[in-house]
């Protein structure tokens, strides 16, 4: 199965009536077991990429579909901010989208502990999401989104409301995970050292409108990335890339908020 | 050279008072009261003593006259609260949840939110007879409105980013109402209900003075008439008792709903 994505254009109306292009002649192909990762400065429609392909935003114009598909396709998305029910304790929170889908209770019960267990959070089901850390809550995220077998995982900025060193912790871990499942992601951030160490695709977008400017392949294995022998090479491709887009960071530190 | 401590000065702010300081201020306040009227200063008709107006509950409990008006009154303002909460969540959550309930049904709410209910006595008493139907049914539109509009506003706070979670899954619409947007709600509809009692207590009591054989209500105008201003006052002690168990126990409903709030 692949994601293919054609002549997208995405405009917003502001509240002063304006008409603002956010997205701009977008072709991005995410193929099966891609881990492509979507870079840009704030405001370059990046966020607004993800919930295009996730189909909770309706495209001014062109076409996002699956291709290759052998079933109806399932994406599932993780959210910086989690966007966990307070009010249901983790169990309930893993089983939600099994309970949407349909689950029979005993095929429900099996799954959730199993994805409980693959995120180390056996012992906290009965917890509330606000008892938990944010790195915890994030875990409790990434086992929802996983539990309903998806084949698109659409992340976006899952770790940037986490301090640094969980930032860290949590990246290693979305590696070791990935690494078991191989499963085709599209991930959103504005940390470029993340999209390095993370992606084997790093699609680099500009701002006002949001256009792909430019493709790059990371070749290293991921499980490698980390180690001391390759920092030069990482810190290259990191340095290449801010070169690309550091003049729109700098326009967009500079904007006005506007909210689209 | 001199040196100076660091002051806290936020000392005004972070002082507390431990409970029993609020019993000591009733007690001072009605003792004060007690005091005045026993000086004689003020006519005992108009503002009874404390220990008079104590006294006056007392008999009225004994010969059963209090139990036999609160009975009355209990059936009609929980049956009224109860028809009218229920009609308020409902239609809170279909103007809340649906685009066309919303556009059809929020201008009528509004449009009438804002009448006295009490005006519209007359006219139950037209439609339903002088009986019981006519107070229930005053009461439960009292407490319909703020129920309705609680909800209403409750289902629209929901964060939406629940909601896209819910749609991501493709959870149905039912299922997105039952797990997201009324638990969402709830906060929200609480602070409703507990507007609602207020309102249900006044809209009972105005019934009651206006056509009633008996209640508290009634009970109050009755010995309002008759210049028994301690038996007065004893029933407004109910109606004050009555307000506050009412308070409570949706409190206590509402901890029990919310456990996922402190």
């Amino acid at each position: 199965m692949k994601l293919v994505i054609e002549n997208l254009n995405m405009d917003f109306t502001n509240k002063q009536g304006q008409q603002l292009t956010v997205l701009k002649d977008i072709n991005l192909a995410v193929a099966e077991e891609d881990f492509v990762a979507l870079v840009g400065p704030s405001g370059c429609g990046k966020s607004t990429l993800l919930n295009l392909a996730g189909g909770l935003l309706q495209p001014t114009s062109g076409t996002i579909k699956f291709v290759e598909a052998q079933h109806e396709p399932r994406p599932a998305i993780i959210f910086q901010e989690t966007g966990l029910f307070p009010w249901c304790n983790v169990w309930d929170n893993i089983a939600f989208g099994l309970e949407a889908a349909g689950y029979s209770p005993q095929q429900l019960q099996e799954t959730v502990a199993h994805y409980l267990q693959l995120v180390g959070l056996s012992g906290f089901e009965q917890a509330y999401p606000h008892q938990l850390s944010g790195g915890m809550r994030q875990r409790v995220g990434i086992a929802r989104a996983l539990a309903i077998k998806p084949d698109l995982l659409l992340m976006d900025e899952p770790f940037s409301a986490l301090d640094a060193q969980t930032r860290t912790i949590m990246q290693e871990e979305l590696i070791s995970l990935w690494e078991k499942t191989h499963l085709t992601t599209l991930y959103v951030t504005h940390n470029i050292q993340e999209a390095v160490m993370l992606a084997d695709k790093i699609v680099l977008m500009s701002r006002r409108p949001g256009q792909i400017k430019d493709i790059l392949t990371i070749s290293l294995p991921r499980a490698e990335r980390s180690l001391p022998q390759h920092a030069e090479e990482i810190a290259s491709y990191v340095q290449a890339i801010w070169q690309h887009i550091s003049s729109d960071a700098h326009a967009a530190l500079l904007e006005v908020e506007e909210n689209v | 050279m001199s040196e100076y401590r660091v002051q806290n000065k936020m000392q005004a702010w972070q002082r507390s008072y431990p409970h029993w300081v609020a019993g000591v201020g009733i007690l001072v306040l009605l003792l004060l009261w007690e005091g005045t009227a026993a000086s004689g200063l003020i006519n005992q008709l108009f503002l009874p003593a404390p220990s008079a107006i104590g006294t006056a509950l007392y008999t009225l409990i004994i010969d059963g006259e209090i139990t036999a008006s609160l009975l009355a009154s209990l059936t009609r303002i929980l049956l009224g609260f109860l028809l009218g909460s229920a009609l308020g969540l409902l239609v809170g959550l279909i103007t809340g949840t649906s685009a066309l309930g919303d556009r059809i049904g929020t201008p009528l709410v509004h449009a009438l939110y804002p009448i006295p209910k009490i005006a519209l006595l007359p006219l139950f008493v037209l439609w339903l007879g002088i009986g019981e139907l006519s107070k229930v049914t005053i009461i439960a539109l009292g407490g319909f409105f703020p129920v309705t509009l609680n909800t209403y506003a409750g289902v629209k706070n929901v964060d939406p980013l629940l909601l896209k979670v819910a749609a991501s899954f493709n959870a149905s619409r039912l299922l997105t109402l039952r797990q997201v947007i009324l638990p969402g709600a709830l906060p929200m509809v609480f602070a409703g209900l507990r507007l609602a009692a207020g309102t249900s207590l006044l809209l009972l009591v105005a019934a009651e003075m206006l056509a009633a054989p008996n209640g508290i209500g009634a009970l109050i105008l009755h010995y309002g008439d008759l210049m028994l201003t301690d038996k007065l006052m004893a029933g407004v002690i109910i109606l004050s008792l009555l307000g506050l168990g009412f308070n409570l126990l949706l409190r206590y409903i509402e901890k029990r709903v919310i456990p996922w709030k402190n």
